[in-house]
């Protein structure tokens, strides 16, 4: 019979008080992998998209939103800009820009964004075609893979989108859209999206000039741009009077001052507003870090009464339990084994607390992930690694440790003869 | 001689002390000692098996001088040669009556042939409740087991302490013939101390503890 067979038997002799040492300390264990696991993906998720992007140009409004709406997809576009304000950060000329990559959004089919673009976003993304081709006339689409795979979207596919960019919206445009490529995964944000070029998105939009946030002047120009060169960046600067929802731009040194300053600049003489994403994301962490914070305490906080929770219930095991011990000295076993037998014993309810607690936190990751799937598209590691994961055993291992070390040493202690002459 | 005691003297932390008389006893002898409350029976007791040394004399268990050992030899000392019966018979109760007896043998340090623990529990008649968990089991099943796991070593010395002093007159009469049988099977020197005068009939060596 092993130290630890007759320390697992006496564990589980007391199904109520092991009960409760479980929940606290596998919640505590949980709560804590679970907001690791959490934060973990969204800085992930996060990070992935941020595809050296300097800065991104929108309409007036929150600088947040629109860094979720253009670079996460996962908020409300602050509003439009004309390409006529937007052009000359649209060019090619532009000293400060190295590359910059126009968006136009509007529409989604069953809650995946259709985004109006150019083939440029490609390469700020460093993705690649998979299957078909890129569009190369309004109203074909190329979609990111996870698109297709869970739409069961194939070449030749047509659909009609919805207004809006939620799934909710539901309002199908007349006009066709035809799959006619599918990306290869590259794990961004691309991979949720359906690509297109944004004659498509005026196109289409062209029937709405009742939604006064779509509004436009389309006297000027041809609705229907069939016969257009979707990735010819000049010929789209000629449609002054067309809207679009941000432009991405990388700068040519992203440390250069006037690069640096753009963003105050645009705010201050245009109708448009610049953010530099990597530090709105970083004041987004701030804020997030708070909750998260606040959620790590309380998960500290339950660790520490699950710990103080078990090593009560040691001492009055052994209070218990201390006749068993001294007649197991008197059988031969020595106070070493006393000892062992009792941290052996903290540390079996804390590593199956910790156990539950790995389970609860996954189970609970499993839980958020689907929800973020549901709600914003983003698909998340299906059971990711954490080196956390092993760090937590560790330190389960030891609070089962330190929360038995004082009743151990008591047993160690225990005297023979005093005790059993108290009988 | 298995038990040799000479000039053995406890004193209290409250300042009582208690002389004990000298023991010699032979390999196979056994004894009781007998005494009324007080006269430091369970003392003694324990000073013979180890678990408490006595302020002054010296206490030799098979030629072995037991108080000169380490802490850690006397703990592997008591589980090779000495087997303790106690008036009240505790177990962990978490484990079933045969995972006890093999509980006992692991910390004794004792090796036995397979099939030990269901020969001795044959002989004490209490084979079928093995498997039974010790807090489902009767007083006198309990007192069988005491009795077993203290045997199951074989060892040298076997001590019990009021093993009677709760029973009626004929689980008394079955008590000191188990004992005795155990005994025998194990070749042991036995000391019972108790304050049970039934039990003096039953032995030759009867040695009588007065106060000081």
């Amino acid at each position: 019979m092993k130290v630890s067979q007759v320390a697992w038997k006496n564990v589980v002799s007391e199904p109520a008080q092991l009960l409760l040492n479980l929940t606290l300390f596998a919640l505590g264990i949980g709560l804590s992998l679970y907001l690791i696991l959490i934060n973990d993906q969204v800085k992930q998720s996060f990070e992935k998209n941020m595809a050296g992007i300097d800065m991104v140009i929108g309409a007036k409004g929150s600088d947040l939103q629109m860094i979720f709406c253009s670079m996460y997809h996962i908020d409300n576009p602050t509003g439009n800009i004309t390409i006529e304000e937007a052009k000359p950060f649209l060019k090619a000329e532009h000293p400060l820009i190295a590359q910059s990559v126009p968006l136009a959004l509007g529409d989604n089919y069953k809650g995946y964004r259709i985004v109006g673009t150019d083939y440029e976003i490609l390469t700020l993304y460093n993705a690649a075609l998979g299957q078909g081709n890129l569009w190369t006339h309004s109203g074909e689409v190329t979609v990111g893979y996870a698109v297709a795979s869970i739409l069961n979207m194939t070449i030749g596919d047509h659909f009609l989108s919805s207004h809006g960019l939620d799934d909710g919206e539901d309002m199908e445009h007349e006009h066709k859209m035809t799959v006619v490529g599918i990306l290869e995964p590259s794990g961004t944000v691309l991979d949720n999206l359906i690509l297109t070029s944004p004659y498509s998105v005026w196109d289409n939009h062209s029937d709405h000039t009742d939604h006064s946030d779509h509004a436009h002047n389309h006297d000027d120009h041809d609705h229907h741009h069939h016969h257009v060169d979707m990735n010819d960046r000049d010929h789209l600067l000629t449609h002054g009077d067309q809207e679009l929802t941000n432009i991405l731009i990388k700068f040519k040194n992203n440390k250069n001052f006037q690069a640096l300053s753009l963003p105050r600049n645009i705010k201050k003489h245009t109708n448009m507003q610049a953010a530099s994403p990597p530090m709105i994301l970083n004041q987004f962490y701030d804020r997030m870090g708070i909750g998260f914070k606040i959620l790590s305490w309380l998960a500290i906080l339950i660790s520490i009464v699950s710990s103080l929770s078990i090593f009560i219930s040691l001492y009055n095991a052994l209070r218990k339990r201390k006749y068993q011990l001294a007649i197991l000295r008197v059988e031969g076993a020595s106070r070493g084994f006393l000892f062992l037998l009792i941290i052996v014993e903290g540390l079996l309810i804390a590593l199956i607390g910790y156990v539950v607690g790995l389970v609860l936190a996954y189970l609970g990751y499993i839980m958020t992930a689907g929800q973020v799937r549901d709600r914003f598209q983003y698909i998340w590691d299906t059971l990711p690694w954490h080196p956390g994961v092993i760090w937590f055993a560790l330190i389960a291992g030891l609070i089962g440790i330190i929360a038995s070390l004082i009743p151990a040493f008591s047993a160690y202690k225990l005297d023979i003869h005093k005790t059993l002459s108290q009988e | 001689m298995a038990i040799q005691t000479s000039s053995v003297l406890h004193k209290f932390s409250n300042g009582y002390q208690i002389e004990f008389p000298d023991i010699d006893l032979n390999t196979g002898d056994s004894a009781l000692l007998i005494g009324n409350s007080g006269v430091g029976k369970t003392t003694l007791l324990h000073i013979l098996g180890g678990l408490l040394k006595p302020t002054k004399g010296e206490v030799n268990i098979i030629g072995e001088s037991i108080y000169n050992k380490r802490n850690a030899d006397l703990d592997n000392f008591r589980g090779h040669h000495l087997g303790v019966v106690f008036q009240k018979p505790h177990f962990m109760t978490s484990l079933s009556a045969k995972e006890n007896l093999e509980l006992a043998l692991k910390v004794s340090g004792v090796r036995t042939q397979s099939g030990k623990i269901e020969e001795i529990a044959d002989l004490l008649g209490i084979s079928h409740r093995l498997q039974a968990k010790v807090n489902e089991m009767s007083q006198g099943e309990l007192q069988r087991l005491s009795i077993a796991r203290a045997c199951i070593k074989s060892p040298k010395v076997l001590l019990a302490d009021e093993p009677t002093s709760a029973l009626d007159d004929k689980n008394t009469e079955e008590v000191i013939k188990v004992l005795k049988d155990m005994q025998n099977a194990t070749q042991a020197t036995l000391v019972i101390v108790t304050h049970d005068a039934r039990l003096k009939d039953s032995f030759e060596n009867v040695i009588q503890l007065k106060s000081s």
